[in-house]
């Protein structure tokens, strides 16, 4: 008699299991980062945030970026229907994930470049301070799941990525992704 | 059963002198002054408090409802 199959929708892969631990860490992490920004906001003098001669935000710009990074996301969730039937059909998906990420990464150092001009830096306040650390933080993310959405790209074309690496690698990416608009709400309106 | 049964004194002993103290000023920051201050102070501490229980157990039983 033969053993029947697991059951694949039902099986688990360590490095997603991994990777959703790793997510969890990390989503703590900015909840940290953002309660303190909170708190820093509720306790400035004079109730006005940002403070006084601190500058302002570029709030419509990033809202674009923001646009930006969930497409990224949308295109990433295309491609995981698509490599159910083939890698070659979720391989430009990929490619345009990966492409509006780049394209996220670049608008967001532009916006600090303008922003270190206009005189927001890390010693400049509290303001500039949770910015940086908060957008910083997460900016390295996205360049971190960037290069990794890269790295699989490669043994995709040539079809010998493992489905629970490109799983994992979502996993990391939706990460990103969501985490970026609950950033925006916090820290730029 | 007999661990439960000493167990269950002190439990309630427990339970019972967290009622005794109306509030612990603990920290002047963040009770003191604008009362803004103080619902920021105790709605980061909630939710700091209870994010890792949530992702924690969440993981748990999505995990349960999946190999069940």
């Amino acid at each position: 008699m033969t053993r029947p199959l697991p059951d694949s929708r039902k099986r688990l892969p360590n490095s997603v299991l991994a990777m959703i631990i790793f997510v969890v860490a990390e989503i703590m992490f900015f909840a940290a980062l953002m309660s303190a920004h909170t708190i820093a906001r509720a306790t400035v003098l004079g109730g006005v945030w940002p403070p006084a001669g601190q500058p302002r935000l570029p709030v419509e710009r990033t809202a674009f970026n923001t646009a930006i990074l969930l497409l990224s996301g949308a295109l990433l969730f295309m491609a995981n229907r698509r490599a159910r039937t083939s890698y070659d059909k979720a391989r430009p998906y990929v490619a345009g994930a990966i492409a509006t990420g780049i394209a996220f990464v670049l608008l967001q150092g532009m916006e600090w470049v303008a922003l270190l001009r206009e005189g927001l830096t890390m010693q400049s306040g509290t303001h500039g301070a949770f910015f940086y650390l908060i957008v910083g933080a997460h900016a390295l993310h996205a360049v971190v799941a960037i290069a990794v959405l890269t790295a699989i790209y490669f043994p995709m074309r040539r079809g010998t990525l493992s489905p629970s690496t490109f799983a994992a690698t979502q996993v990391f990416w939706y990460f990103v992704v969501l985490l970026w608009p609950v950033i925006y709400l916090r820290v730029y309106l | 059963m007999r661990s439960l049964n000493f167990r269950a004194p002190f439990l309630f002993v427990a339970a019972s002198a967290s009622l005794i103290p109306g509030a612990a000023w603990a920290c002047p920051a963040c009770m003191v002054g604008d009362p803004k201050t103080a619902a920021t102070y105790f709605g980061m501490t909630v939710v700091m408090s209870a994010l890792p229980i949530l992702l924690v157990c969440g993981l748990g039983y999505w995990l349960w409802r999946r190999h069940s």
